[in-house]
């Protein structure tokens, strides 16, 4: 029996399942479904090509085997899809594979009722940062002299960003290079500091796999007692083979970790330079804000909005008849945000505008955590900034039966 | 619970952004990023965002005469009295949104009968450059709020400006206005400002944009002899000017129209100066899928399928020629516009091409040059494939 806070390698006994480095995901994940654990699996599959990964809703077991390998151009966050199309998980229990954003996402939607957790079992997948596919084919283009249609895999290993053609070519280049001529990964991937997700219930990848079972096992970490449940029962139905993990592993994984952090926290500090200080930031959010068309498309995507009258939409607060919208726009996403900002980039990534807006979001982020010492994404302690007594209101609110802030606070 | 993503092209503008519809047991529910789409990167304005809403939005699904709920053969027959109207006595009204292959079969219809063809919502005009070409411009002069008509063209505008580009802007106050370098707020262009013929003459790549409904900018940008990216308002407007089909202008002796009415709703203004005209005629049949303006007015409507239920291909401005996919089942009663035009040739007497979409688009890439050579399986790569003239 496994608890929270073992580690092992991990491998399919499946023949179909053709995974990045083991398989144990997929076939977790499908044990999962075959033994009504859940009843949908919300991952991403390749789509037209290596540079289309598709979110995907997975009802047949069968299915998931297509699910398998890594793709490293999936730049979406799917735990919102939870909350838009699957009700919240209220009803419905859901499977889902989660990079470190995605597991961040997750509890933020959580704390705001958004999702029932009680219902998700989550699987974290290491990641390193994903690649834009339009900056992805162009960089494949321009820096590798490679046709991107030619390219039939892509991995991000010991600091290189490697691609494999269909005639058997690997080329490889250094992310940072590739990074310093702004290609590679995208701007919040490079910032990020959370890259084994232990907010999952498992976690899992291929760092650290080392020895005889390198490449063909999957080092999994257990992060939960539900993780522990159904890393046991996949075990026990026969889906997945164990075995203690190599102590060397141990120590490369713990490396990889340290390292990678190390760089986020460098990304982070040159990348909120190019912001300045104190009016001169504000004037330089001022200035890139004034490029929105109030699509929205910042406030659909954000894991942190939820509320169903979006103070946006108030005219007392934003004249809506502008384009351009007052900053007010923006200053009143920054107050509702900034202190549970997970930093997932969907914001900026989907903004028809250009304006930096995960930047902007991240950088009050991190000085909001150093003000008030609290993190998001990494449990369900709610942010401290947002209301006095937090707690009791939410309980307040929660009796209402209605997720209206305005509403309830304001409409008594 | 069946939930499935299809990616298809948004039914709005010109720019020929690609997008998930989210499709939840046969219904599309939202609409989600196709981050793989090289014309747009998963980026949608408000339009898009909402497509999934406004394609399902006010929809037909029955035949009318005359305002009161009919049956397809009687409506067919009726709309069948086309065929009365000599040469010069019928037009033809077709939307800029159909797929090339429908386009083609309306346009087909149309010299059969000896009636007129005109557009709405059309344009005219080839660009000389793309997509990628404007967001590599160091000099962009703006003629009229495009930024406002087609947002994810204007991204690139600014993705330039961001590289360092210098933006003139020339046209009324506008959105435009406010995101460029140099500004003359104009109702009216007829010449340029001093300082911009100087700043375009001294640029290595210098781009002008226009909308392609635009004649004044359209003089004006000629004049320039500068890549100019004219930009066709709706997904297939420049599909619908490749096959030579222009904006409309009514027949004197006009007396009767078939009008196909495809349009989201957001954008159902555009008949509002036709209206009093078509109403005096003595017969005019609308096939629609959504209710329009039109609807008040005319003597047969014929409910067709929309846009997310068909397939086909639609051509951006760039003339980059796209998928697009049906994700819904049309509700019954409805049958596609290939369909009703099949049954009315049949009525009429006409011979008209029928096949699958893949089949007419074969049809049309050998008897229209600038088709030529594109391939029905090749337009399903996220890149599309370019018109010949592109």
């Amino acid at each position: 029996m496994s608890e929270k806070g073992d580690m092992f390698y991990a491998w399919t006994k499946s023949d179909d399942i053709k995974g990045e480095c083991g398989g144990a995901v997929i076939s977790i994940l499908k044990y999962a479904l075959e033994a009504k654990i859940v009843d949908v699996v919300l991952t991403v599959r390749k789509g037209y090509d290596i540079y289309d990964p598709q979110p995907v809703f997975i009802t047949d077991p069968a299915e998931l085997a297509s699910c398998a390998g890594s793709l490293h151009c999936g730049t979406f966050l799917l735990p919102k899809l939870i909350k838009k199309y699957l009700n919240g998980a209220k009803d419905l229990k859901v499977g889902i594979t989660v990079k470190g954003c995605d597991a961040k996402a997750l509890y933020e939607l959580a704390k705001r009722q958004q999702i029932n957790m009680d219902n998700v079992l989550s699987v974290g997948l290491n990641c390193g940062g994903s690649v834009s596919p339009t900056v992805a084919r162009a960089m494949i283009a321009e820096k590798y002299g490679i046709d991107p249609d030619d390219v039939v895999k892509e991995e991000i290993d010991k600091g290189q960003f490697i691609v494999m053609t269909k005639d058997g070519q690997h080329k490889g280049i250094k992310i940072d290079e590739l990074e310093e001529e702004g290609l590679g990964r995208r701007a919040n991937c490079q910032r990020c500091e959370t890259k084994i997700p232990r907010q999952a219930d498992l976690a899992c990848g291929n760092w650290g796999v080392f020895g005889d079972k390198a490449g063909k096992a999957t080092f999994v970490e257990v992060c939960s007692a539900k993780g522990a449940s159904v890393f046991d029962g996949a075990v026990s139905a026969g889906a997945i083979d164990v075995c203690a993990p190599d102590p060397k592993g141990l120590e490369i994984r713990g490396k990889i970790e340290t390292v990678m952090v190390k760089m986020g926290k460098k990304a982070q500090k040159s990348q909120f330079a190019t912001l300045g200080e104190g009016t001169e930031r504000l004037a330089k959010i001022m200035q890139d804000s004034s490029r929105c068309i109030t699509c929205r498309a910042c406030i659909e995507n954000c894991p942190i909005c939820y509320c169903v009258e979006c103070s946006t939409l108030k005219p007392h607060l934003v004249d809506q008849t502008q384009t351009p919208p007052d900053f007010m726009f923006h200053l009143i996403r920054f107050a509702h945000i900034a202190d549970s900002c997970v930093n997932c980039g969907q914001c900026q990534e989907l903004c028809p505008a250009e304006i930096p807006n995960a930047l902007f979001m991240h950088a009050q982020q991190v000085e909001l955590e150093k003000m008030f010492g609290h993190t998001p994404g990494i449990d369900m302690e709610l942010p401290v900034l947002a209301f006095a007594e937090e707690i009791d209101e939410r309980a307040r609110l929660n009796a209402t039966g209605s997720d209206m802030i305005f509403e309830n606070v304001f409409g008594e | 619970m069946q939930m499935k993503y299809v990616t298809t092209i948004c039914p709005y503008c010109g720019t020929g952004c690609a997008l998930n519809l989210v499709i939840r047991d046969g219904k599309s529910v939202g609409v989600a990023p196709s981050h793989r789409s090289p014309v747009c990167s998963g980026k949608l304005c408000s339009r898009g965002l909402h497509a999934a809403d406004a394609l399902d939005e006010a929809r037909i699904e029955l035949p009318y005469i005359k305002g009161e709920p009919s049956d397809w053969e009687t409506a067919i027959n009726k709309a069948a009295e086309l065929k009365k109207y000599a040469a010069g006595e019928i037009a033809v009204i077709t939307s800029s949104r159909l797929t090339n292959e429908t386009q083609f079969l309306v346009q087909k219809f149309a010299q059969g009968m000896g009636a007129d063809i005109g557009v709405v919502n059309g344009g005219t005009g080839l660009p000389t450059v793309t997509l990628n070409g404007i967001g590599e411009a160091d000099v962009i002069l703006v003629l009229g709020d495009v930024m406002k008509a087609l947002p994810l063209t204007g991204n690139r505008i600014l993705q330039a400006k961001e590289k360092g580009a210098r933006v003139l802007y020339l046209g009324p106050q506008s959105y435009s206005a406010v995101q460029a370098d140099t500004v003359e707020i104009t109702d009216e262009y007829t010449d340029l400002p001093p300082g911009f013929s100087a700043l375009l003459k001294n640029a290595a790549h210098p781009v002008v944009v226009h909308l392609a409904n635009d004649p004044a900018a359209a003089t004006l940008a000629e004049g320039l002899k500068i890549n100019t990216a004219v930009l066709y308002e709706t997904n297939n407007g420049r599909g619908t000017a490749a096959m030579g089909i222009a904006p409309l202008s009514l027949p004197e002796n006009i007396k009767a129209a078939f009008i196909i009415a495809e349009t989201p709703v957001m954008e159902q203004d555009i008949y509002a100066d036709l209206l009093e005209k078509l109403d005096s005629l003595e017969l005019t049949v609308v096939a629609a899928s959504t209710e329009t303006s039109l609807s008040g007015i005319a003597d047969i409507v014929l409910p067709i399928s929309a846009l997310h239920e068909s397939e086909g291909t639609v051509t951006n401005w760039e003339g980059r020629i796209q998928k697009i996919k049906p994700a819904v089942v049309p509700a019954e009663g409805v049958k596609t516009l290939d369909a009703v035009l099949a049954d009315l040739a049949g009525k009429v007497g006409l011979s008209i091409p029928s096949g699958t979409p893949e089949e007419l688009f074969t049809t049309l890439s050998a008897e229209i040059p600038v088709f030529a050579g594109a391939e029905y399986v090749q337009i399903a790569k996220p890149e599309g494939v370019f018109l010949r003239e592109a």
